[in-house]
């Protein structure tokens, strides 16, 4: 009996000194870099800039070419860019994810320059994959925890 | 209103019988695709082929989509990057408040 409460105590003993130092071990051991919080000004950016994005593209249906409204969202975009990757490490996947969508937006520009005015279908099907490419940037922001 | 299959076997080349084949395959199994965005970016591939094989979209307008499709799931990765760092991040969370100030202040 008297061996049993030892053993109880010992126990104890052992988790209060020693469980905070294994905790923080498996922490440390993970190793990873954990992701920023989610932020709202990012997810702001992004749900405007898909909007933007899509009626410029409806534009580009039309025989006229705005390349003003082209210039604007491109500055837009870089803009979101810095500001992603102003974040840091912990950021990473998403500023990659803006600069995959800004090579979309810049390759479907120049398709647009190139190749005249977009056909109902062409216009359809790359909308459909830009507008995608925004819902899942918005939706990788919405996984984030939030730091409250 | 000509087939996918008619216009995939209708290509020139009979030395890539066995890609056009695996293609088609490829294609046919997509509906049985567990994985909704994968299965979503087959439908597309299909969609795509039949408009090109009815001149709804130029060769061309057929390549910049399958760049398209490689960027989607590019970022569709990075999304899944961030969900597994995320639940781990809120698994150590609580593990630091619940169990390391909680628990072990009560043991």
């Amino acid at each position: 009996m008297r061996r049993t409460t030892s053993l109880i105590h010992d126990k104890r003993t052992f988790l209060r000194r020693f469980f905070p130092s294994i905790v923080l071990a498996v922490v440390l051991a993970s190793g990873c870099t954990w992701v920023s919080y989610y932020d709202p000004t990012t997810y702001k950016n992004l749900t405007e800039l898909k909007a933007e994005v899509s009626t410029l593209y409806e534009s580009f249906a039309t025989s006229k070419f705005d390349s003003e409204a082209v210039q604007h969202l491109q500055l837009k975009l870089r803009q979101v860019y810095e500001y992603e990757k102003g974040k840091g490490e912990k950021n990473g996947e998403t500023a990659k994810q803006v600069t995959i969508i800004r090579t979309m937006v810049d390759r479907h520009t120049q398709d647009r320059i190139s190749a005249g005015p977009w056909s109902a279908a062409h216009l359809a099907n790359t909308k459909e994959n830009i507008e995608e490419a925004f819902d899942i940037a918005i939706r990788t922001e919405r996984l984030k925890n939030k730091n409250d | 209103m000509a087939t996918i299959e008619d216009y995939i076997n209708g290509l020139k080349d009979d030395a890539t019988v066995l890609a056009k084949e695996e293609f088609l395959d490829w294609i046919r199994g997509s509906k049985d695709e567990p994985d909704a965005f994968v299965r979503n970016q087959r439908a597309k591939m299909e969609r795509y082929l039949a408009q090109l094989a009815n001149g709804e979209i130029t060769g061309e307008e057929f390549k910049q989509y399958v760049v398209d499709l490689r960027s989607l799931i590019e970022l569709e990765m990075l999304m899944q990057s961030v969900a597994t760092k995320a639940k781990a991040q809120d698994f150590v969370a609580k593990l630091q408040d619940l169990v390391l100030k909680r628990l072990v202040s009560l043991l």
